[in-house]
């Protein structure tokens, strides 16, 4: 009698830690429904859920608190005409290209270390850098016992923080996004690029007091890719900063750094 | 009156379990750590030079890899990655294609944007020709890893842009960004050391990762 109350006691209290353990197990996963958390709603999951959103005027509203807000303003840009044009006599377009200054046989270029281009008017080694960025990869080229290319890419990583504050409503613009940087330097006898920015974000401009022409990026003077294209012609020489999500005053100051 | 007293005491523990577990789940934005290991993106599984910057001697060390695509059989290069994120699935990244051609060498690069637009660096696939209509990457992420793989984002070129580009023949060169990327030298070897027979889809099998908190 004695042993059959206390297995009936057993078997209650057995019994009650299972339905608190299970409405425990149940509160948590209610609480982790996507449906429950629906306070951002996702992204666009593929093309099909992108409307391209044409370029908004200076004035207009630029909600970036919405996940993947970037997509529908790069699906426009896409529509947008792309050509080979002069630009203050330096060909840009998604054809265009410098002429070669004919100092390398083919099979002769070989890369080597950045440091190698000290001293040489190609060297980069830019003083001043945007605030954040931290250098990348860097190397030159030499054929024979000439420089004739250098190239060097910058990293801006985004805030720690920059996810959270976006999705609680600051603007992308505001914050430390990332981005990154990459300078090209050459030895050439006519300037040109091939770039795939639209053609009619390309501009003349002037870099101290060098023709240079200049792509606007896509959104606000930094959202998408920019460039700017320096031709030294006393020199021979074509200098590159292009970037991607990077305000373009700072791809201008670069450029007047290493032209300087 | 003692089978109400047990119903009483199991609402009792239902009530306890509810409000624990309803206090201590994870805040509606709990941040999550987003891990992505991006693969091979060659089309043939012959590894021609490991890890280095310039595959030349003296093969100084780099996040870099060869791969032995061809421009006519073996040629198109794709995406392929790996996505873990602790809690919910679907898209967890935005790949974003662009032509990463220097003024001297072809290649295709694919930033990589968290859902809020923060960069997180780019793969580049050098010696290659971009793709007319490069697709946009749709990271795939969840808990035990979510497998994606598109394209061709571009092609191995037959002749490189400009005799000033260091290229001695065909191939697929592969890297990430520097900063904030690793490499699986677990699984492949440093420069030169050539190898074959790689799973290019298996997430043991990554070239480079990198993640973030969102």
């Amino acid at each position: 009698m004695r042993y059959s109350h206390w297995l009936r006691i057993t078997a209650f209290s057995i019994a009650g830690v299972i339905i608190a353990g299970c409405s425990f197990y149940a509160a948590r996963q209610w609480s982790n429904d996507p449906v429950v958390q629906a306070e951002l709603p996702p992204g666009p999951q593929s093309d099909a859920e992108v409307t391209p959103l044409p370029t908004p005027s200076s004035g207009d509203g630029i909600d970036t608190s919405r996940a993947g807000w970037g997509l529908a303003y790069l699906a426009a840009d896409k529509e947008l005409p792309r050509f080979d044009q002069r630009i203050n006599g330096i060909a840009v377009g998604p054809t265009s290209s410098h002429a070669s200054a004919g100092l390398c046989e083919q099979g002769a270029a070989q890369w080597v270390s950045a440091a190698a281009a000290n001293g040489t008017p190609l060297a980069v080694n830019p003083d001043w850098l945007p605030n954040g960025a931290v250098t990348g990869d860097a190397k030159a080229v030499r054929c024979g016992a000439a420089i004739v290319h250098t190239e060097a890419a910058f990293e801006i990583p985004p805030a720690p923080d920059l996810a959270s504050r976006v999705q609680s409503g600051e603007s992308w613009f505001d914050l430390q996004h990332g981005g990154q940087i990459f300078i090209y330097r050459d030895h050439v006898a006519a300037p040109g690029f091939e770039s795939s920015i639209a053609s009619e974000r390309w501009e003349p401009g002037n870099i101290n007091r060098l023709p240079a022409a200049i792509g606007r990026p896509v959104l606000r003077s930094e959202f998408g890719e920019s460039a700017v294209v320096v031709w030294d012609a006393e020199r021979g020489m074509q200098t590159v900063v292009r970037g991607f999500d990077v305000e373009l005053t700072d791809l201008v100051a670069l450029a007047e750094e290493l032209t300087k | 009156m003692k089978i109400r007293l047990v119903i009483w005491m199991y609402a009792l523990a239902a009530a306890v379990g509810v409000a624990s577990g309803t206090l201590t789940a994870p805040p509606a934005h709990a941040t999550s750590t987003h891990d992505v290991y991006v693969n091979p993106g060659a089309s043939t599984n012959a590894l021609t030079c490991g890890w280095h910057d310039a595959c030349e001697s003296p093969y100084n060390w780099g996040n870099a890899l060869d791969w032995g695509n061809d421009p006519y059989t073996y040629y198109n290069v794709y995406w392929r990655s790996w996505g873990i994120v602790a809690s919910g699935s679907g898209t967890m990244a935005y790949g974003y294609p662009y032509d990463a051609s220097s003024t001297i060498c072809y290649g295709v690069g694919v930033s990589l944007y968290d859902t809020s637009w923060g960069f997180h660096g780019s793969v580049v696939y050098l010696h290659t020709g971009l793709s007319g209509s490069p697709p946009t990457i749709y990271v795939q992420g969840n808990w035990s890893g979510a497998f994606t793989s598109d394209g061709p984002m571009g092609a191995t070129v037959a002749s490189e842009k400009d005799s000033t580009c260091p290229w001695k023949g065909a191939h697929l060169h592969q890297y990430s960004t520097a900063s904030g990327w690793w490499a699986n030298t677990n699984v492949y070897p440093n420069a030169v050391n050539p190898q074959t027979g790689y799973d290019l889809s298996s997430i043991g099998n990554w070239q480079n990762r990198t993640n973030w908190i969102e």
